[in-house]
Order: C-alpha cells, then structure tokens, then sequence
C-alpha cells in the first residue's frame, strides 16, 4: 500500500466515526437496532436447533437413487430406497452426534479423508478447457528445450582390452597405435581387439553411448572430442579406445507439427499443474505460519 | 459459482468415481502420444539386450501399502526409467535406468489401502482396520488379511477401481521404443505356507479383471483363465518365483489333484508359463549345495526357508529349477511331454514402488531403499541386532534381479515375443550380457567377429529353444558362448555350462568351467578351474577390475555327448567377487561386518536353456 492511500484511509476512517456517532443519537435508529438485536437472537437459537432437524426432500432421495445405481447397476426399488432413507437418517444421527462429541477431531483417517476431498475439489475446480492451435503454438515457443533432440555422433573407435594383459599395457598399446594412425596409419594396420559392442557408431546420443560404454570416461568425454581425426586414449568400462568423430549432428528442436500431440498434453498436464498451484497458493495465503522448531 | 456445483458434484458421486473420470480422459491423450513416437522406433535384427523388472508392487497391494508404501503409480515409472522423484524428503534415482517394468501387484486384496484410508468402510471399520492402523506388520496378519476377508463387496469395488487405475499407469508410461511397461499382477497362492506364487503378464493395453488365489489356488485354474482369454485375442502368461519357498511344490511330480503330471498338463504348463523367475529379492531357486553338492558356486544366494513360517526350512527337492529341469526330462521320457522347458527371468519382488537392483541401493528392506534406512534398521537388517519383529530373516535377503531379453526393440510387442520364445537370460541385478546359440557345426573362431550373430542364427538356435535335428553321426553340440561385464561393474570370471541330461532314465547334472579368464585352465585331475581371487577391500567396499575378463568368448563343444541321451544346457556367467550389500551397509555406518552372511557375492547371470532330444 502507497503512502498516499494510507492518508487518505486514515482520512475516511475520520469522517465514518463522526457520522456515525451522530447517527446513533437518532431514537428511530435506537429502535430499529434494538429489533436487529432481537431477531439476531431467535435466528441464532433457530440455528442451534436445526441440527436436531433431518429432512429426507427429493434431493436426498435423488442422490441416494444415484448412490444405489452406482454400486449396483440398476435403480432402487421403493422398499430398497425406503430401507436406504431410514439408514440414512439413522447415519445422519449418529454422524452428528459424532461430530458434536468432536470424534472428527483428532482423527488422522477423517483429517485424510478431508484433505483428500479438497485435493480433489483443487483438481475438479480446474476446468481446462481445449487449447486451440494458437495457444499451442505460443506453448511450444515457450518450451522448445522440451522438444529438442540431442546432440548425435558418428564414431569409429579401435578397442584395447585389459583382458589377460592389463589395464597398463592396454594402454601403452593404444597409444602406440595412436601414434601409428596420426602417422597416417589405416585401422587394418594397427591390430586393436575385437569389442563386445560395434566398432562404429551412427548417430547415436550420449545416453546411448553411456548405456553401451558405461557412465564415466569415454561417454563423458566424447562430446568435446575434436571432429575428423584420432583422438585418445579414452578408458570405457571396457578397456582403452582410440576415437573418431566421423560426424555430429546438432541437436534440433522437433518442429511443431510433429510434435503437437505431445505438446497438447503437455499444456494440459502444465495448465492443471498451474491451477493447482494457484489454488493452493490462494488457500496459504490465509494462514500465517509460524515456524518455531529449533530444527 | 464453480465451486459450489463441483461440491454439490463431490456430494452426489463417490470419490473414487471422480478420480476415475480424471484419469480416464489423461489415458486417451497419452495413447495417441504413443502413435506418434511409434515411428521413430528403431529395431536390429540381431537383437539387443534389455533389462527389466517384471516383479514390482506398489501401495495397491496389501502387504506394500501395510509396510509403508506410499509412492504414487507415476513415481513408479519415473523412477525406473532413471528419473530423480522425491520420496519423504529425500530425492532417490535408480543406478542405472530400466529398460521396461511390470507393476505387479497381489490380485488378493487389490486396493485393499484404499478401504483402509476410507472411514465409511466395513473393513476400515473392522478388527484389522484397526491393527492395521495400530501399526500391526505381523505376517500373521497378513495371512489372516489373504485368507479371511473374502473378494466380495467393498473389496471387490476396490479392486475394480485399483485395477484400471493400475491398467491406465501402465499405458500411459509406455513409451514405444523407449521405455517399456506390461500391465501384470501377482496371483498369490499360497496353499499351507508353500509359495505357489505367479506373476501374469499381458501383451497389450488390454487385461481382463486379475484370477486371484481367492478365485482359485490351483495353477490349473490360473491356465485356464489365461487360456480363455488368449482365445479372446488378449494375450497373457504367468512366471512362478520362489520355488524356494514352495516347500517342493512348484516342481512336483504331481499335479494339483496329486495325479501323476500327464502329457496335458506338461502341455498347458508350457504354454502358459514359459519363464519361470529364479532370482530375486527372496533369494535364488538355481539351485542350492544340498542338491549340487559338486558346484562349488552353488551356495550363491541362497534362502532356503518358508514364507511367514518362522523360519521354518522347506522341502529342498521340487524347489530348485536345475532338479526341475531333470525331473523334466524324466516327465517328457514317461508322457511325451515336459512340463519344466522353462527360461531364466528374474526381479525384484520390492513392495515400496522403487525398483532398484543394485548391492548399493539394497539396505535389506524390500519397501525403502537404503539410503532412507536408520543405521537401527540397518543394524537390525545386516544381523548384528535381533529383530523380533521383522518378518523374515533380513540378513539372508537380497538386492533385487532383473529380467534380460533379446530383442529387436524396445517395445511390448518384441520384449513380450522374446519372453514367449525364452530369448532370455536373468541376471542377479547386474548388467552382464550373455547369449548362446547350439548347433552342429559351429567354427571354432565363429563367435566375436563380423556378423556373427547372422551366422549363428542362421546355422543354429538361440537359448531357450530346442536344437535342431542332428545332422550326422558322430557329432556332438557346439554352443557359441559370448558374455561381456556391466560396463559400470566387475569383471567376469569366468562362462560356464551347466548340463542335466538323462541316464539310465535318470537326471544327472554337471558344471563344465567352458572359458576361463586370466588364462586359467580346468585341472585335469579335479575338473575344477582355481578361483579368480578376490580383490574386495572390507575397509572401503572397493574392489578393482585388475582380475577377470572384460569378456570372454568362445564355442564349447559338449565332452561327453551320448546321443541317445535327453540333454539341456543353460549357461552361467561368473563375475570376479564384489562386495555384498550387507558389506556395502555396514562400512558406509560404520558398523561392524556381519557375521551372518559372506561379506562378498559373485554376481552372475543364467541363460535359459537349449534342449536336446534324441531322434529329433
């Protein structure tokens, strides 16, 4: 609140209370204030009472119908609804008297079942209605990282197993071979071992290439491998690998009109996600909350 | 205005029918996603490993929702397929991604949490509502809950309700060539305290209302349910597990009625349960030393007491899936047919909604991964402190397994053939692949080199088939073996090839060493290979990959084929010893080593088998 408003609130609150002062010396008012007063009273006492009243109208009898029907796949029949009235009445009785005894406080299931409902009541409330292809649309240029394709690499590498030799020597061999290929060695000339995996990779992402390698060493590194010569020596959960970039592809965001089943889901998944968030948001803003723990 | 229509809504209309028009409208938009990524899948020829959990329950089962289980359905899948979710405050992200998941649920008592969570029903109202919520996680009460409340009423509203929650889930997280879900459930049989259990798997976005124990507990009746609907075009099997726990049942020599096995039941058997699951979470049912006493790798894993039972020990034969493979060939000699031609699966059986099957993420607690455990609890878990309460013997428990496939991609259609034609190994939750092909006239130097794998489908079979007819005297069977380590875990020590076969009408089995890391050779006198040794440090928890093999490959050649002898051979992958969770837990609280189980593990993989009988 500005400044300016505050004055001026200030400045009516003023003007109210002289008038109203005024205002009260009026015998006419006296009396009608005084017949408020009394009704207010037989209204409240006629609220204290209604609980002791249980009224069975067409709209209990509609829903309890639509209750049965539910559960059982056809309509009540009159004694079956009778049956279910007078059950009915005496549930009401007993819920009541429950409550009055104050059963539902305390009551972690009752508390749940609450909370439950007005979950649901947050959920129910957020009626979305269908996107139309401009709302779409401006949703996808808002969120393009989520329709993006990684980044893919081409790659041939030669593989030195440890297998029998070691991890030293698997090493040292692959950094011989690598000096031979640099030389302008081809790959027949230089004897690697044979992979468990390809000896060529095409287009594949880096988490193919985790998922095939292993997490650390060669996945993490490829992406910065320089494109188009031998590089290495780079350690797989397999062994030592002499690698080349034979191509990249940038990574691309899916145009639209592939995409646009998915992006409708999306906007509604996030669109109810925001209507909850708004509604809970709203409801939070009522309480203060006093975080006094120590921990 | 809104607001109070949509009360007056909530007030004509139950809960759960809210909830289910809700998730019934996400579930259409999702399917038509899946149309569209359909086209992008790519798809070998030579097929790809994948690895999966078909054993997953979650808060809709009994047992899960009174342990604790709270991780709603789509935390479910994000967690598997690699993604962070939030549990209780902690953020928990699987090792290493899925490729594909089976929720799977107890038939029994599905949804059974949500009666409990309602006030208004009887059951919630009831003694075992009440025990429930006073904490009570006996395993007397949860027998009393599968045998004493019934299927009918509220409980069966509850389940029709879970059910399609459950159905929709799993359609809406399958992402064709990407990541992989099976709408399944458990149907939990468990006559006096012997484990019976399967687990049903469908094909497609279709699956008819789950056959509970309740329904009935005969695996006979489970068939003919799966039997009713394939004719109805919905397509389903069943996998048993923990045959170690069925007291001799699972692989009895008699059917329900205790008839002798007869052609038609080995016949609908087979048809029905092509897999059966022997590892996971309640140990391994390979086999066990009381019954291999000449397989010195045979004492891996092993749990060998009943369910709920106190602790009491089982009947060893009839539990073990290397005696059944045996026992089989002697059923196929007398009817004609074999009811025990099953392949390898494998899972976790975790009850929290989080699978994870690493040494690491397992603390000993089927419900919460061991990141979320109290060292109380650890302590309680590895054996160090009694546990009156817990439910069974924690220390002798393990980390989740997995199913492997090989398949041409990564959809429901090629994963489910595979697991029909038992292309498939499991393994006990590590990522060794393996494969195996039989023929007649493999080269020596066939397997590892260009185009192989065509060759070997071409001149051969691939595991979990039948080998093909014998095609001169004189020759024995070549298997082309080809394994290679998890890239991010420990070496391999070493391939073998366990035979069973028939001798004088009687099973016979024997473990041949077929390749051998670090050079080793088998000893000609002992017909054992030395072992690979043993780099754990007990300090750190660390072990190095300086012993073993990145992979090993080869073509074995049977020693002592005898043509007139019905034979199988399934293949075992060793990995160098690594250090068990048990280990892992105790040095990451600084506790001491428990005394109650070994410190390390020789995690391994098995291969579904290849047969052979004789005139074919």
């Amino acid at each position: 609140m500005g400044f300016a408003n505050l004055v001026y609130a200030r400045y009516m609150r003023g003007v109210i209370t002289r008038r109203l002062r005024l205002f009260l010396t009026e015998p006419v008012v006296q009396f009608l204030i005084l017949g408020s007063l009394l009704y207010a009273v037989v209204s409240m006492y006629e609220d204290r009472t209604a609980p002791d009243r249980i009224v069975i109208d067409n709209a209990s009898i509609d829903r309890l119908e639509r209750q049965f029907a539910l559960q059982f796949n056809r309509q009540p029949s009159v004694i079956e609804l009778d049956q279910m009235a007078e059950s009915h009445v005496t549930d009401e009785v007993l819920y009541r008297e429950g409550l009055a005894l104050g059963l539902a406080e305390d009551d972690e299931i009752v508390r749940r079942r609450v909370i439950q409902k007005m979950q649901f009541l947050l959920e129910a409330e957020t009626n979305i209605s269908t996107p139309d292809e401009k709302q779409l649309r401006a949703f996808y240029d808002r969120n393009r990282a989520r329709y993006r394709m990684p980044e893919r690499i081409s790659f041939s590498h030669v593989y030195f197993s440890p297998d029998n030799v070691g991890d030293a020597v698997a090493r040292q061999r692959s950094l011989n071979a690598l000096a031979r290929l640099r030389a302008g060695g081809n790959t027949a000339g230089v004897a690697g071992d044979i992979f468990p995996g390809q000896s060529n990779y095409a287009l594949v992402s880096g988490k193919q290439i985790a998922r095939e390698f292993g997490r650390t060493g060669l996945a993490e590194a490829l992406p910065a491998v320089p494109l188009g010569q031998w590089h290495g020596p780079l350690r797989s959960g397999f062994g030592w690998h002499l690698i080349h970039i034979d191509g990249r592809e940038d990574g691309y965001t899916q145009p639209f009109e592939q995409v646009v089943d998915r992006v409708r889901t999306d906007w509604i998944e996030d669109e109810s996600a925001r209507h909850r968030e708004r509604a809970l948001r709203m409801l939070l803003a009522k309480y203060d909350v006093f975080r006094t723990a120590d921990q | 205005m809104n607001m109070k229509k949509t009360i007056a809504l909530l007030a004509t209309i139950t809960v759960p029918a809210v909830y289910f028009a809700a998730t019934t409208s996400v579930g259409a938009i999702a399917a038509d996603d899946a149309k569209v990524t359909a086209q992008e899948i790519s798809s070998d020829s030579d097929r790809q490993a994948y690895f999966g959990d078909l054993h997953m329950h979650t808060m809709y089962s009994f047992d899960a929702y009174i342990f604790g289980s709270r991780v709603p359905i789509e935390d479910v899948y994000r967690f598997a397929r690699g993604e962070s979710v939030n549990y209780m405050g902690h953020s928990l992200k699987r090792d290493e991604p899925l490729d594909f998941i089976a929720v799977a649920d107890h038939a029994e008592q599905l949804g059974f949490g949500t009666l409990i969570d309602d006030p208004d029903s009887a059951i919630s109202k009831g003694p075992i509502g009440q025990r429930v919520r006073a904490g009570d996680k006996s395993a007397a009460l949860m027998i009393e809950i599968v045998n004493g409340l019934g299927s009918g009423g509220e409980m069966k509203a509850a389940g029709v309700s879970a059910w399609t929650k459950l159905k929709e889930a799993a359609n809406n997280f399958y992402e064709p060539g990407k990541f992989t879900t099976f709408i399944g459930y458990e149907w939990s049989s468990m006559p006096s305290g012997s484990n019976l259990h399967r687990n049903v798997i469908f094909r497609g976005s279709e699956a008819p209302f789950p056959f509970s124990a309740l329904d009935s507990n005969r695996p006979e009746d489970l068939w003919s349910y799966l039997e009713h609907h394939r004719s109805n075009g919905i397509e389903g099997l069943a996998i048993p597990h923990n045959a170690n726990a069925s007291n001799g049942l699972m692989y009895d020599w008699r059917d329900s009625d205790g008839r002798p096995i007869d052609e038609v039941y080995a016949q609908r058997r087979m048809l029905n349960e092509p897999l059966n699951e022997i590892a996971q979470g309640k140990g391994q049912s390979e086999t066990l030393p009381l019954l291999s006493g000449n397989d010195e790798f045979s004492g891996f894993e092993v749990m060998d007491q009943l369910l709920g039972k106190d602790g009491r020990y089982g009947r060893v034969e009839g539990s073990y899936a290397r005696d059944a493979y045996g026992r089989g060939l002697e059923i196929a000699q007398r009817t004609g047919a074999n009811p025990y031609k099953f392949g390898m699966a494998g899972g976790t059986d975790f009850h929290g909604g989080l699978s994870t099957s690493s040494e690491s993420q397992y603390g000993g607690d089927v419900n919460y991964p061991a990141e979320m455990l109290s060292t109380e609890q650890i302590r309680k878990n590895i054996g160090l402190d009694p546990d009156p309460e817990g439910l069974w013997n924690a220390p002798i428990m393990s980390a989740g397994a997995l199913t492997a496939v090989w398949a041409e991609s990564n959809t429901r259609e090629a994963i489910y053939d595979a697991l029909r034609r038992k292309e498939t190994f499991a393994t006990s939750g590590t990522r060794i692949k393996v494969r195996m092909f039989a023929g007649w006239s493999f080269p020596s130097n066939l397997v590892g080199g260009n185009g192989w794998i065509r060759r070997a489908y071409a001149d051969g079979v691939p595991m979990g088939s039948d080998m093909r007819a014998r095609p001169k005297e004189g020759a024995a069977p070549k298997l082309a073996l080809w394994a290679t380590k998890d890239p991010n875990g420990a070496n391999l020590d070493r391939v073998q090839i366990v035979k069973v076969w028939l001798e004088d009408a009687h099973r016979r089995e024997k473990v041949y060493d077929a390749l051998l890391s670090d050079d080793r050779k088998v000893d000609r006198v002992t017909g054992k290979a030395s072992p690979v040794g043993n780099t754990v440090d007990l300090k750190t928890g660390k072990y190095s990959n300086s012993i073993g093999s990145t992979s090993l490959q080869g073509v074995w050649t049977d020693p002592d084929f005898n043509p007139e002898q019905p034979a199988l051979y399934y293949v075992r992958v060793l990995e160098i010893p690594t250090p068990r969770w048990s280990t892992l837990q105790a040095i990451r609280r600084n506790l001491p080593l428990s005394d109650k189980v070994p410190a390390t593990l020789q995690e391994r993989a098995w291969g579904s088998p290849i047969w052979y009988m004789p005139g074919t």
